[in-house]
């Protein structure tokens, strides 16, 4: 499989992940597009389905990194708030934003490794894989999958409550 | 199967991962347990309330223009890791050669450190496997790069950079020349001669045994005449590959022909 086949197969399942991952869709494409550029530079090598688990995992790590930052970033603007000005936003637009926020908060609140399995499970990773990225044994998968998901829809039903 | 399944387990058979036996029994205990048949209808209202849920969190892609932005980043990277090595041999150089060149009048480092625009000859230096390299500055916005009696197996490729210099990478075996504007590449067997083109240069032209092969003109280049858009001919390192003959005489641009190949073959 050529570089390029390799990336129609997979950025977009890689940047709809990233996306999913992190609210800043800036750090999302970055990752993504990053973690390409690593395997061109570190010349990895392996079948197709080792260099999707690879990609992700550089991903996944890339956007941990990036979020630990804007964490710092975030509490340091907490301190020292600086206000934008307010914004007329059409109301169609402001119920998505505000339908995006909801299932953004909801999945927050998951734990990172429900979250990571939930994710990487919509990407078609299958339950050795999935095992491997967040270190568990692949019998506990459906377990941990079954609770992240009860989880997330319970999160859900409480951001739709409030 | 005496005992229900639980959640984990349903969840298992739900997603394809148990075995043929597993999911054998699973579907049989399902056929007569109205409890678990119900468990199994819960676990997939929430997965698809999940997906529905994560959805809207999606944004459109452009894969192609990913994909391109992919390739600039690392021609970028590598780009700056060869200017480092470049640097570095040339400070080796230097070191190396400041007493010859004072001690020898007509040294060629001399002659470079001091000529504008009187030709000086340059020593090949190897910086890497490929073969030498030297970079110079444009001379009023313009430059040129010639090369003459190059190998059959050497490949030619050029990129646009957002540097001031022009970069030559010259094949195995070759010999430099340069003066103000102008870099001249004699021999080399084997590897490319691979150019560097400042993206914001006036005018750069890349003559090879006389022809002319590529100009770069207030950011419009051509090869062998014709107008390339290089995010569409470009390899994924932003090179474009030429055919050791002009255009029209055996073939067209190899484009990214050459990157596929090696990437088929890489990861």
């Amino acid at each position: 499989m050529s570089f390029e086949q390799l990336f129609d197969d997979v950025y977009p399942r890689l940047h709809r992940y990233c996306t999913r991952m992190t609210s800043d869709s800036d750090v999302a494409e970055d990752a993504a597009q990053e973690a390409f550029v690593r395997l061109l530079d570190r010349n990895v090598s392996g079948d197709p389905s080792g260099l999707k688990s690879w990609l992700f995992k550089v991903a996944t790590h890339l956007i941990r990194d990036r979020v630990r930052v804007e964490e710092n970033r975030a509490r340091l603007l907490e301190e020292n708030p600086v206000r934008p000005p307010p914004v007329d936003t059409p109301a169609e637009e402001l119920e998505r934003s505000e339908d995006v926020a909801r299932v953004r908060e909801a999945l927050d609140s998951l734990a990172e490794r429900d979250r990571t399995l939930l994710l990487l499970r919509e990407e078609g990773f299958s339950y050795r894989e999935l095992a491997q990225a967040v270190d568990v044994k692949a019998s506990s998968v459906g377990t941990l999958l079954a609770r992240a998901r009860e989880r997330l829809v319970r999160a859900l039903d409480d951001e739709d409550e409030s | 199967m005496t005992n229900h399944p639980d959640d984990g387990r349903l969840q298992t058979y739900l997603d394809g991962e148990l075995s043929f036996d597993g999911a054998e029994a699973v579907e049989r205990h399902l056929l007569g347990c109205k409890p678990c048949q119900e468990r199994v209808e819960v676990l997939r209202g929430r997965e698809a309330r999940v997906q529905a849920a994560l959805s809207r969190l999606d944004q459109e892609v452009d894969p192609q223009a990913a994909l391109w932005r992919v390739r600039q980043a690392r021609a970028r990277r590598r780009s700056a890791s060869r200017r480092q090595r470049l640097a570095a041999a040339a400070v080796v150089v230097l070191l190396l050669g400041a007493g010859a060149a004072v001690a020898m009048p007509g040294s060629p480092i001399r002659g470079w450190i001091a000529g504008d625009d009187e030709p000086v000859q340059v020593e090949t230096t190897a910086v890497d496997a490929e073969g030498a390299a030297l970079s110079f500055q444009l001379r009023n916005g313009e430059g040129r790069v010639e090369a003459v009696g190059l190998g059959d197996e050497v490949e030619l490729r050029v990129r646009l950079t957002d540097r001031t210099e022009v970069y030559v990478g010259a094949p195995a075996g070759a010999s430099f020349e340069t003066g103000a504007g102008w870099a001249r590449v004699t021999g080399g067997t084997r590897g490319a001669l691979q150019v560097e083109l400042p993206a914001d240069a006036r005018s750069v032209r890349l003559v090879v045994d006389d022809q002319l092969r590529v100009h770069l003109q207030e950011r419009l280049l051509e090869v062998d005449g014709q107008a390339v858009d290089p995010g569409l001919r470009a390899d994924e390192d932003g090179w474009i590959h030429l055919p050791r003959t002009p255009e029209g005489e055996s073939g067209g641009i190899s484009g990214s022909g050459a990157g596929h190949q090696q990437d088929a073959e890489d990861p």
